[in-house]
């Protein structure tokens, strides 16, 4: 029963490998008439080993450093954004609930008017999720595996780490004037909640993040049976829409704009 | 110069020749030095002395006995029989004199 399983998983992280190697490999185990265990060792083994010999590839460095790192700090820093502007309306609307409310127009307006901007904000991070795969998608199979890997393991321990907000404060002291007094959080009842401050975020992250990026890696694939200038067009353009996304705001684009300083201190000014 | 394992499977496929495929090379080392060889391994191995030029691989038709899959058959190239009979011979000319050779007591 356990060696059937082994041998189920085994068949299933060969996907892993090339299809050449594959057929190689569990036809080596197959005909050696090994145990499901040791299937699995031996699959998962060489797995590793190939997934560590990319990294020998200076490519996989430059797209880790210029893309990957980059990309997911801001993409999990405006999901946060999002999350946490989606937590104040959804806690203004769902617990402070009154039905007549839905009677005044005023109502309607601001709830359209937060409805848009949420929607825009949420849809542009699906954007950048689908870019960022698509980039993925259409580089060579062999990086495959380990970058959209590596994409969701960053996002994870980003989110985790909780780390764009140590980010975000981080800019506000080395920014804000020495005796700026330490704004008080506007919205610490709705951040207090567990539900909204833990949870919101990894909402985001599943239904706009992931789901786009894996959606974008799937579109990449498909893309690179195209001509090699159709591929280069195709990758300088997802490239470039994906990286739009560094220079926003709330992420870095408060190191290289002055605005983006401004923005934090606005509020006390 | 090459390495213990690269000149393992080296010898093994000049000894299979045209059987020389991963299982039977595996079987091959295995015998020969006791010792387990991973799939892994040999896998990676091969590709770097494929590189090196030293072997050729190529896949061959799917058996039976493998679920119907194939083998990539793995044939010596001379170079490759060069560098392992260079590895065979320095490896010869150093242990002459050494204990476990000659027999001596190694106090």
């Amino acid at each position: 029963m356990i060696s059937r399983m082994c041998w189920a998983l085994s068949l299933w992280l060969s996907q892993a490998l090339e299809a050449s190697e594959r057929e190689a490999a569990v036809g080596d185990l197959v005909e050696s008439g090994s145990p499901g265990t040791m299937a699995l060792r031996a699959v998962l083994g060489l797995a590793l080993r190939r997934q560590a010999a990319v990294w020998e590839d200076w490519r996989i460095w430059l797209l880790f450093t210029t893309m990957l790192l980059p990309v997911s700090f801001s993409l999990c820093l405006t999901s946060q954004a999002a999350a946490h502007e989606s937590a104040v309306y959804t806690w203004m609307y769902a617990n402070n609930w009154d039905w007549n409310l839905a009677k005044n127009s005023g109502f309607w307006y601001v709830f359209r008017d937060a409805a848009m901007r949420l929607f825009r904000s949420l849809l542009t991070i699906a954007g950048w999720s689908w870019s960022m795969g698509f980039v993925l998608g259409i580089l060579r199979r062999k990086i495959l595996l380990t970058s959209p890997t590596l994409l969701f393991l960053l996002l994870a321990l980003f989110q985790f780490g909780n780390l764009p907000q140590r980010f975000t404060l981080f800019l506000m002291n080395r920014y804000a004037p020495p005796k700026l007094p330490i704004l008080p959080d506007s919205n610490a009842p709705i951040t207090a909640i567990t539900v909204y401050n833990l949870i919101f975020p990894w909402i985001v992250l599943a239904i706009f993040v992931a789901p786009p990026t894996i959606l974008g890696i799937a579109d990449g694939e498909k893309g690179s049976s195209l001509s090699l200038r159709s591929r280069i067009g195709l990758l300088m353009g997802a490239v470039l829409a994906t990286l739009t996304i560094l220079p926003q705001a709330p992420g870095f684009g408060l190191l290289l704009r002055a605005s983006g300083r401004e923005w934090i201190l606005q509020p006390n000014m | 110069m090459i390495g213990e394992f690269e000149y393992l499977i080296l010898t093994a496929a000049s000894r299979l020749g045209d059987n020389a495929y991963g299982a039977s090379i595996r079987t091959e080392i295995e015998n020969a030095t006791g010792r387990a060889c991973s799939v892994g391994a040999l896998y990676t191995t091969l590709d770097r002395l494929e590189a090196k030029g030293f072997v050729t691989t190529r896949m061959g038709e799917p058996t039976p006995e493998r679920g119907g899959r194939s083998k990539r058959l793995v044939r010596l190239t001379s170079s490759g029989a060069k560098v392992a009979s260079d590895f065979f011979r320095a490896v010869s000319r150093i242990s002459q004199g050494a204990s476990w050779v000659t027999n001596r007591s190694t106090r």
